[in-house]
C-alpha cells in the first residue's frame, strides 16, 4: 500500500544526471524499484473501511475491500469494525468531473468553423500542469475534457485519469460534442442565430444519415459514437430533442439554466442531464433543476469545471443539488457512476465493483458533507495523494 | 379590586332606602365601576390567553452553549426562550411543535453579508450607514436565506478603499408583507477597507489615508478640548469684567444717588450690549467662514450620533433670526444657555459700543467624519477592517495599536501567514468565501489557501465566517463554514464535528456584537432557531421550519415543493 512510486526515483536520477556514476546508480534504482512495485502490485492488499459508497449511491457499512493488480478484487461486508484513520472514513469511487479544464484551460477554444468534428480535446492537455495535483487533492480522479462548446460541432472530448505521472487516457475519441445557444452564434460566420443553428444542424444530420458527412458524424447518427449536447437555454433542450427525433442520441445534455418543464420532455429517454457547476451564487431555480429531474427518474450527473470553479466544485455542486431537493444517493451517483456512463467509461471506473480500476478516494465522512475532507486518493490501486497531517491526526501511522 | 367592589357594595347597601335621587347616582356609579373592571381585568387575562407559549418537543437540541441535548424541549414565550432542556414540561395551553427525530439549532448568522444590499455603495465616507441602503422589502432574496436557516446578518458599507461607513445588523422577520428584514443595530461597526489592490504601494497609500483620518480625528479632539478650555477662561474673564464694571458703577451710583433708579437697568443693558456686540462680530466672521456657535459647555466628547441641524421648523429658526445664536446646536451638542442668563433679554441689536480687547476663542469647524472616528477611539464602535494580504493585516494590527481601537479583520485571505501575530494581538478574523477558482488570481486572492482557517485554529485565533459580502450567497453561509471547517478540523483531530456550526452561530454572534443575544439556545435568548429534518451537518437534512422571535418565519411544508 505504501510503496514508493518509481517516479520518485526517476526524479532523483535527473537531478544528478551530470555525474555518470550517479546515472548508473539511478538506472539501477529505477529498475529495482520497478521490479519491487510490480511485486507489490501483484500482492493483494486490503483496506478496511467504516463505510463505502455502493454503486447505487447508498452508504454501506463496514467492508473489506481487496485490491489486486490495480483493480478491485473483492468487496466483502464485514462485522469487524474498522479502526484507525479509516474508522469513520467513507471510501468513494474517484469523483469524475464532466466539464473539466484540468491542464487544458484556454487550450480548446477553437471557434473558426461552426462544424469542426475532427478536433480532438486530448491535443490540448498539458500533462505537467499543476491542475492535476489540485484535482487529486479534491478527490477528482477522472475528468472529461471537452473542446470548448463554441461551435455547432466542436469535436470529440477526451476522458482521462488525473494521475499525471501515468497519463492514463481512458478515451480519446468521444463523446462528440455539439452545442446550441448564443455561445455558438458569431457575426463573422454562420450560424448567427438560433434558427440558423438548427437549420445547419438539420442539413448536417441529413448528410450524415446518407453517410456523406464526417465519419464521426456518420457514426454518431447511427449510434456508433456517443454525443453530448451543450444547451444554454431550456428552449435549446427542446430543439435538441426534436433534432434527434430520428437519429440516435443524444446521450447527454449539458444544461444548467433552469428547470422549466424539462423533466416531462426528458422522461422515458435514455438521455442523461449534466448540470453544474453550481456555486454559492447560483439562483435557486437552477439549483432545483438537478432534484426535479432526478426525482422524475432522469439520470443526472455533475460538471464541476475544476479548477476554474475551485477544486471542490464537483462536491459543492452535488451538495447544493441535495439542499435543493435531490436525493443524496442520486447525487453520489451523479459524481461517480452516472458521470462514468456519460463519459462512456463505466466499464472501467465509476463504482467500487469487482474488476473495475481501483480508483477511489478515502473521505473522512460522507463526500456530500462539505466538511468531510479527502484523506487519501488512489488511482489504479496506487496512492497518489495523501493528506498526511489529517492521517496523522486521525491516528494513522502513515 | 375585589375588596374595593365589596366595600362599595357594603357602603351602597347602607344607603339603600334613602332617596331615589341618591339611588340613581349609585346606579350610575356601579355601572361605571363594572365597565371599569371589565376594561381593566381582561387586559391581563387576554394577555395570558393569547400570548401562549410555544413548545418544541422531543427535539435534539444543538444549543451552542453546552453539550447537545439529545431529547428535550424548548419553551418559547414573548419571543424568547424561557426554558430549555430534557426535563422541561410544556405549560398549559401552549402551542406544540413535535420535533421527534429532528434537530434544533440556533438561527445561522452571516457575519459578512451583502444581502438586500446589492449594488448599494456609498463613497468612502465614515458618516454613511449601511442601514440606509438595505432593501428590507426584497422578499425573494431574504426568503431564500430563510429557507437555508439564516436568520441574522451583518451588512457593511462598500465605499471602496478608506474609512467607509457604519455597518448594520439585520434580523429577518416573519410575515408575508411588510419589511422582511429588520435593522436591529444600525450602529454595529465602523467599516474600513484597506483595498485589494495588487500593488503594494496602492495598499500602503490606502493605509496611510486611513491612518491620517484617525490622526486628524485626534487633532480635532485636541482642538475641541483646547477650545473648551479657552472658552471657559474667556467666560471667566467676561464675568470678571462684568463684576468690575458693576463695582465701578456701584461706586458711581454712590456718587450720583439721584440717577440710581434709571442707571441700574441701563447699566445692565450695557453689559448685554457687550455680548450682543460680540455676537455681531461673530456673525460677521460667520459670513466668510461658517462657525459653530460658541459652546460654553465643556463637552469634549461629541455625542454618539451627530444629528443633522436640529431646526427644521420656524420655531427653531426664530432664535437664530433674532440673533440668539445660543440655540444653534452644532455637533449635536445641546444649545448652550448657561451664559444666557445675562444675555437672554439683552438688546441684541444694540450699538456696538464694545471697548473690549478680549478675543473670543474660535470654535474648531465641526468635523462629523472625525466624530465617527472618535467614537471608535472611545471604544463605542468596533472597527471592522477589510484586509486581505498579509501586509495589510499587519497594517491593521498597527492601526489598532496606534489608536487603541478594537478591531476585527475581515477578508484575511492571507491570515495564515500572520496567524501568530493575530493570536498575539487577540484580534478576531471574519473569513469570506472558501471555494475559489484555482486559476492564477492577483490582488486579494493571490495566495488564498483552503487551509487558512485551519492555520487560524491552530494558532488560537478566533475566527468566524461569512459569505464574503455577497448579495446572493448569504443563504449558503453554512456551506461555506462547512468547507472552511473541513480543512480546519485537521489540526483539531475532530473530523466530523459540528465545528462549522459554531462559526456561524455562537462565535458569529460575538463578532458582530450580539453577544449572547443570538447564536445560542438558552433561556433568555431570542427564539431565533431552525428546525432541521436531521443533523444540520448531514447533507440530506433540510430546513423544515425557521422561528424568528418565536414566530414561524419559514415552513417548508407550507411552501410546497419549492
Amino acid at each position: 500500500m505504501n510503496h514508493r512510486h518509481p517516479r520518485h526515483a526517476h526524479r532523483f536520477s535527473i537531478r544528478r544526471s551530470r555525474h555518470f556514476g550517479f546515472v548508473l546508480a539511478a538506472v539501477f534504482t529505477l529498475a529495482l524499484s520497478a521490479v519491487a512495485s510490480r511485486a507489490l502490485a501483484q500482492q493483494p492488499s486490503t483496506i478496511l473501511v467504516g463505510r463505502y459508497v455502493a454503486p447505487d449511491g447508498t452508504l454501506k457499512p463496514s467492508a473489506n475491500i481487496e485490491l489486486r493488480d490495480g483493480k478491485f478484487a473483492s468487496i466483502k461486508m464485514t462485522d469487524e469494525p474498522a479502526t484507525g484513520a479509516y474508522a469513520h472514513a467513507v471510501v468513494c469511487p474517484g469523483l469524475i468531473d464532466l466539464r473539466s479544464n484540468i491542464g487544458s484551460y484556454g487550450q480548446t477554444n477553437e471557434s473558426k468553423n461552426a462544424i469542426d468534428p475532427s478536433v480532438n480535446a486530448i491535443d490540448g492537455i498539458d500533462w505537467h500542469h499543476r491542475d492535476f495535483k489540485t484535482a487529486l487533492s479534491a478527490g477528482v480522479t477522472a475528468a472529461m475534457i471537452s473542446p470548448s462548446p463554441h461551435n455547432l460541432v466542436s469535436g470529440v472530448a477526451a476522458v482521462i485519469k488525473t494521475d499525471p505521472s501515468r497519463a492514463v487516457v481512458l478515451r480519446a475519441d468521444g463523446p462528440l460534442v455539439l452545442s446550441l445557444g448564443p455561445q455558438v452564434w458569431r457575426y463573422d460566420r454562420s450560424p448567427t442565430s438560433r434558427t440558423g443553428s438548427l437549420a445547419m444542424l438539420r442539413d448536417l444530420f441529413d448528410t450524415a444519415r446518407r453517410g456523406q458527412a464526417h465519419p464521426r458524424l456518420n457514426a454518431m447518427v447511427k449510434g456508433g459514437l456517443t454525443s453530448l449536447v451543450y444547451c444554454d437555454d431550456a428552449m435549446d433542450v427542446s430543439a435538441v430533442l426534436r433534432l434527434f427525433d430520428t437519429v440516435a442520441g443524444p446521450d447527454a445534455i449539458v444544461h444548467t439554466g433552469g428547470e422549466h418543464d424539462l423533466a416531462n420532455e426528458l422522461s422515458g429517454r435514455a438521455t442523461t442531464v449534466v448540470v453544474g457547476p453550481y456555486g454559492l451564487d447560483t439562483p435557486p431555480r437552477e439549483l432545483a433543476l438537478a432534484g426535479t429531474l432526478s426525482n422524475k427518474e432522469v439520470p443526472v450527473a455533475f460538471a464541476g469545471q475544476v479548477p476554474v470553479r475551485g477544486r471542490d466544485s464537483v462536491r459543492l455542486t452535488a451538495a447544493l443539488a441535495v439542499r435543493y431537493g435531490m436525493a443524496p444517493e442520486a447525487a453520489r451517483r451523479g459524481m461517480t457512476i452516472t458521470a462514468a456512463k456519460v463519459a462512456g467509461v463505466v466499464d472501467r471506473i465509476g463504482s467500487i465493483e469487482t474488476g473495475k480500476d481501483a480508483d477511489f478516494v478515502i473521505f473522512s465522512d460522507d463526500p456530500l458533507r462539505l466538511d468531510a475532507k479527502v484523506l487519501a486518493v488512489y488511482i489504479g490501486g496506487t496512492r497518489v495523494y495523501a493528506d498526511h497531517a489529517a492521517l496523522r491526526a486521525a491516528g494513522d501511522v502513515d | 379590586m375585589v375588596t374595593a367592589v365589596s366595600r362599595f357594595f357594603v357602603r351602597s347597601s347602607s344607603w339603600r332606602g334613602s332617596g331615589s335621587r341618591r339611588h340613581a347616582g349609585f346606579q350610575r356609579r356601579i355601572l361605571a365601576l363594572v365597565a371599569a373592571s371589565v376594561m381593566s381585568l381582561p387586559v391581563s387575562v387576554f394577555a395570558q390567553l393569547f400570548d401562549r407559549a410555544t413548545v418544541i418537543e422531543n427535539a435534539r437540541i444543538v444549543t451552542q452553549t453546552g453539550p447537545v441535548v439529545e431529547r428535550g424541549s424548548i419553551v418559547i414565550k414573548g419571543g424568547r426562550i424561557v426554558e430549555l432542556g430534557s426535563e422541561v414540561s410544556a405549560p398549559m395551553f401552549s402551542k406544540k411543535i413535535d420535533a421527534a427525530g429532528k434537530t434544533v439549532s440556533p438561527g445561522l448568522i452571516d457575519v459578512w453579508s451583502g444581502l438586500g444590499h446589492a449594488g448599494a455603495s456609498s463613497s468612502a465616507d465614515p458618516t454613511s450607514r449601511a442601514s440606509d441602503a438595505v432593501a428590507t422589502y426584497d422578499h425573494e432574496a431574504f426568503r431564500d436565506a430563510l429557507r437555508n436557516g439564516v436568520t441574522t446578518m451583518f451588512v457593511g458599507t462598500n465605499g471602496g478603499a478608506g474609512v467607509n461607513g457604519i455597518g448594520a445588523v439585520l434580523q429577518l422577520s416573519p410575515g408575508e408583507s411588510g419589511p422582511i428584514a429588520k435593522i436591529i443595530d444600525d450602529d454595529a461597526a465602523l467599516c474600513v477597507d484597506f483595498g485589494s489592490s495588487e500593488s503594494a504601494l496602492g495598499r500602503l497609500k490606502t493605509f496611510q489615508k486611513v491612518r491620517k483620518a484617525f490622526k486628524k480625528a485626534e487633532v480635532y479632539r485636541r482642538a475641541l478640548e483646547d477650545y473648551d478650555e479657552e472658552l471657559k477662561e474667556y467666560i471667566e474673564k467676561l464675568e470678571e469684567r462684568r463684576k468690575e464694571k458693576e463695582k465701578e458703577e456701584a461706586e458711581e451710583a454712590g456718587d450720583e444717588k439721584d440717577a440710581d433708579d434709571e442707571s441700574k437697568p441701563k447699566k445692565k443693558g450695557d453689559s448685554d450690549d457687550e455680548s450682543g456686540g460680540d455676537k455681531d462680530k461673530d456673525k460677521e466672521k460667520d459670513k466668510d467662514k461658517p462657525k459653530p456657535k460658541p459652546d460654553p459647555k465643556p463637552d469634549p466628547k461629541p455625542k454618539p450620533k451627530p444629528k443633522p441641524d436640529p431646526k427644521p421648523d420656524g420655531a427653531g429658526l426664530r432664535p437664530l433670526l433674532s440673533g440668539a445664536r445660543g440655540a444653534d446646536g452644532e455637533n449635536g451638542k445641546k444649545p448652550g444657555n448657561d451664559k444666557g442668563g445675562d444675555k437672554k433679554d439683552g438688546d441684541k441689536d444694540g450699538d456696538d459700543e464694545d471697548d473690549d480687547e478680549l478675543e473670543k476663542p474660535e470654535q474648531p469647524a465641526p468635523d462629523r467624519k472625525s466624530d465617527v472616528l472618535l467614537r471608535a477611539i472611545d471604544h463605542e464602535l468596533i472597527v471592522r477592517i477589510r484586509a486581505y494580504r498579509s501586509a495589510s493585516i499587519l497594517n491593521a494590527l498597527e492601526l489598532a495599536d496606534e489608536f487603541k481601537i478594537d478591531i476585527v479583520i475581515e477578508g484575511a485571505t492571507e491570515a495564515y501567514l500572520v496567524a501568530d501575530q493575530l493570536a498575539e494581538a487577540k484580534v478576531s478574523v471574519v473569513l469570506g468565501r472558501v471555494s475559489r477558482s484555482e486559476l492564477f488570481q492577483d490582488g486579494a486572492f493571490r495566495r488564498h489557501s483552503r487551509r487558512n482557517a485551519a492555520a487560524l485554529s491552530q494558532a488560537g485565533v478566533s475566527w468566524s465566517i461569512g459569505s464574503g459580502g455577497s448579495a446572493t450567497s448569504s443563504r449558503f453561509v453554512g456551506f461555506n463554514a462547512q468547507m472552511a471547517s473541513g480543512y480546519g478540523a485537521t489540526s483539531q483531530g475532530a473530523v466530523g464535528s459540528d465545528d462549522w456550526l459554531s462559526r456561524v452561530t455562537s462565535r458569529a454572534s460575538r463578532v458582530i456584537g450580539l453577544g449572547g443575544r443570538a447564536g445560542r439556545l438558552r433561556s433568555g435568548a431570542a427564539a431565533d432557531l431552525v428546525i432541521w429534518s436531521g443533523d444540520p451537518s448531514d447533507p440530506g437534512s433540510r430546513v423544515e421550519q425557521v422561528l424568528i422571535n418565536g414566530e414561524i418565519a419559514f415552513d417548508a411544508s407550507a411552501e410546497g415543493d419549492r
